[in-house]
């Protein structure tokens, strides 16, 4: 993982995952929990969620609106897209060249 | 579950709570989210900046090398006290344990721990004069262990009892201090002529854990 996600250690893949879901719209803790659940098969334990939820929202990358009742909704920021924006693109590389590799090793 | 939520700082329930129980109501937490939200209490503790704070509230400020090597030095002496004092055989002519050098150690610790304290209840943002009266008088009664019986002992129930209520009266901000009282109180039962001079080994466990946490602390430098 690249900055800023290097230094977020355990939480990282999660903080990926949260940024992805509010790609598309803000979102509450549950909502978030329910959809990353659905992209990646493997649920979000509520103590990781919060733990990432606190590192983005304070590195600047997401931030919370007025709460709803008591659900409070987050949104993606500027800086939030753009450094998904760049983590992405730098995966999406990865994932390209560990393919090419492979294709190339199995021919 | 709301033990576990209780295990979170105030500072971070202030902030997470109702959006967490919320949360819960709609997902009722499996014994993995249980461990989940065990290691997030730790984690919160561990980086309480992390908590975007609404201004008035309390936090730790920039703890001194000094404080956390008073404080980890402190609850290993009051360890290797503990045990050297258990180690004492009992003399032949008096009929009791007279360990000077678990007493020597043990007065250290307290005086370590005291001034620990003192620079922990200077570092609070609400700087509380509890704290202060209470840490002052850790380090009175520390003092007054290494003068003779029965001014030793008031000395010693002094420190213990002084020490459970600066962990009640310090705040949020510093890590552990339920943990703190808790083990000063069972300090109170400690006696030099049996096993229950091991009492002192969760009070010195209890500074150790206390130093290293604030140790890797961070002042919170953004409040909002």
């Amino acid at each position: 993982m690249t900055q800023p996600f290097g230094e977020l250690g355990r939480f990282a893949e999660p903080s990926l995952y949260i940024l992805v879901s509010l790609s598309n719209g803000a979102k509450h803790g549950y909502a978030i929990m329910t959809d990353v659940e659905q992209m990646t098969g493997s649920p979000l334990g509520p103590g990781t969620l919060y733990g990432a939820l606190a590192r983005l929202e304070r590195r600047g990358l997401i931030e919370a609106l007025e709460p709803e009742d008591r659900r409070r909704p987050y949104r993606l920021t500027g800086a939030g897209a753009t450094t998904l924006a760049a983590q992405l693109a730098h995966l999406e590389g990865f994932v390209r060249t560990g393919l090419e590799r492979l294709g190339g090793g199995t021919r | 579950m709301k033990r576990l939520v209780r295990l979170y700082p105030r500072a971070w329930r202030d902030r997470y709570l109702a959006e967490l129980e919320d949360l819960l109501a709609d997902r009722p937490p499996t014994i993995r989210d249980q461990v989940d939200l065990a290691r997030g209490a730790l984690d919160a503790w561990v980086h309480p900046q992390l908590v975007t704070r609404p201004s008035g509230q309390e936090s730790l400020g920039r703890i001194r090398p000094r404080t956390v090597g008073a404080a980890v030095l402190g609850g290993g002496l009051w360890i290797a006290g503990a045990l050297a004092t258990n180690a004492t055989q009992v003399s032949a002519t008096s009929g009791y344990k007279d360990s000077v050098a678990g007493w020597m150690l043990m007065i250290a610790a307290a005086v370590l721990t005291a001034a620990a304290s003192i620079e922990l209840a200077r570092s609070t943002s609400t700087r509380s004069s509890a704290a202060s009266a209470t840490a002052a008088t850790m380090l009175v009664g520390a003092l007054l262990i290494a003068t003779p019986w029965p001014i030793l002992a008031v000395g010693f129930y002094g420190y213990a009892f002084a020490a459970a209520g600066f962990g009640f009266v310090v705040g949020d901000a510093m890590p552990l201090r339920w943990l703190l009282s808790v083990t000063a109180l069972v300090l109170t039962s400690f006696n030099t002529q049996d096993e229950r001079a091991l009492l002192a080994i969760p009070f010195g466990l209890a500074w150790i854990a206390i130093g290293s946490l604030a140790a890797v602390r961070v002042p919170a430098a953004k409040t909002a």
